[in-house]
């Protein structure tokens, strides 16, 4: 059995019979006739006929990797940023922030891209750009640049003020788990005010097993 | 006589006009194209607003009802001056200070969502029989006013009920504002507003006081807002 998390630009590949996972990027899927079994993603209707609700996988997923219990946890993709909350194993709470203040991922990528740099490997910052959203963020970095600001310095500001969105939009926790490709980013997890575990970015894939 | 209605006016101007032709502008017709309206509107505004607009500017009508106070909403108050100085189509403008709460079967009915609304939309200006409805025990409920979009309704299930200012308009007093902000504790409620609508406020504040959903809308439905009301619904069953 084959499970897809095809997110918008990576997807995330469990076969279960081997116990194999592996990203690729979704652009690759796209041109591929690779067709799943279950998907959840912005992009799974179009190669699974069985498609799961994202929110609902990284539930799923997180409970499975947590147990029961309390928890939070966020899953920050390229696009969107969702949350889930669970007290006493029921839900409690979730919200997903698809348009306005999203493209967080996408638009660190982007610009490590731009500016070859790799952000996990920068110092935090102390102090955070104001980001809206990505597209509004990136616009700010070009300012900053201008007025002669390291440009290090500036990504860090950039990612950190990242961070702080998430924060304020899972409403200031004490401690969250994290889901998504940005577990693998040091700068990013860094930058929060609060503690954060990362559990990797096959949370969803499990929640469709 | 063609009568474009806005909002719901008071019943004894409706009657006064009983037999014509109505049509309610704030709905987004087949026809009806948003953009014709940022000729007087800025581009980025309620969409419901851009289509009284545009349904004004392409319908051939003989009088418009404008209900524009707290009724309907302060961008109901500017547009109606509006559209009363560009078009020469006489314009009644009206405040609907109903407080008698007609009864809200249609909002309680086992019907689907989106003929709930389609029935509580004909109820301002025509009698709808209400004789053969069903009340269904409700599993989730649906807060706000009728969506740009009529297709969100569909990701409901029957077993819906209908608050907010839909409910207001079945009753018939659309400035009931304590009407307007009833729900039910327990029930797990989408609190939706259309996107540059004041009443976004109202849908917030009372999404996060009953742990409900609050969802924000702008033209038509996307894949996202779609995706978030499916994992509400599921994970609330």
């Amino acid at each position: 059995m084959l499970l897809g998390d095809v997110g918008t630009s990576y997807t995330k590949i469990l076969d279960v019979e081997k116990e194999e996972y592996r990203v690729i990027k979704t652009l690759d899927l796209l041109k591929s006739n690779v067709r799943f079994d279950i998907a959840c993603g912005h992009n799974a209707k179009l190669k699974a006929d069985r498609v799961v609700n994202e929110l609902v996988a990284l539930e799923k997923g997180s409970r499975k990797l947590l147990g029961e219990g309390n928890f939070l946890v966020v899953d920050v993709g390229s696009r969107d940023i969702k949350y889930v909350k669970m007290k006493n194993n029921k839900y409690e709470e979730m919200d997903w922030n698809a348009l306005c203040g999203a493209t967080l991922g996408f638009s660190i990528e982007l610009l490590e891209n731009h500016f070859s740099v790799k952000t996990s490997e920068i110092e935090k910052a102390s102090e955070s750009l104001g980001v809206t959203c990505g597209v509004l963020g990136m616009a700010k970095i070009f300012d900053k640049i201008s007025e002669g600001c390291e440009i290090n310095n500036v990504l860090a500001s950039f990612v950190k003020g990242i961070a702080e969105n998430v924060y304020r939009f899972i409403n200031g926790p004490e401690f969250f788990y994290l889901s998504g490709g940005l577990c693998n980013n040091s700068l990013f997890i860094n930058s929060f005010r609060c503690k954060v575990e990362p559990l990797g970015r096959f949370v969803l894939l499990e929640g469709l097993r | 006589m063609k009568i474009g209605i806005v909002g719901v006016p008071p019943q004894e101007i409706l009657d006064k006009y009983n037999g014509n032709d109505f049509i309610d502008l704030d709905t987004l017709f087949d026809f009806t194209d948003n953009s014709k309206a940022e000729i007087y509107l800025p581009k980025i505004y309620c969409a419901t607003i851009k289509s009284i607009i545009a349904n004004a500017l392409t319908i051939k009508l003989d009088l418009i009802i404008f209900d524009n106070g707290y009724s309907k909403c302060d961008n109901g108050r500017f547009v109606s001056e509006i559209l009363k100085r560009e078009l020469t189509v006489p314009i009644i403008t009206t405040q609907n200070n109903a407080t008698r709460r007609h009864p809200q079967p249609i909002c309680e009915s086992d019907l689907e969502l989106r003929k709930k609304f389609d029935l509580i939309v004909d109820s301002v200006v025509k009698d709808v029989d209400k004789s053969k409805l069903k009340r269904v025990e409700p599993d989730y409920g649906f807060w706000g006013v009728p969506p740009n979009d009529f297709s969100l309704l569909n990701l409901f299930p029957k077993e819906t009920h209908v608050f907010g200012w839909a409910r207001c308009m079945e009753a018939k007093v659309p400035q009931d504002l304590e009407l307007e902000m009833m729900v039910r504790e327990d029930l797990p409620t989408v609190f939706y507003a259309q996107a540059f609508c004041s009443k976004n406020s109202l849908a917030k504040y009372l999404a996060k006081k009953h742990n409900g959903l609050y969802v924000e809308v702008d033209d038509v439905l996307d894949n996202s807002v779609k995706s978030k009301i499916e994992a509400y619904l599921l994970l609330n069953k």
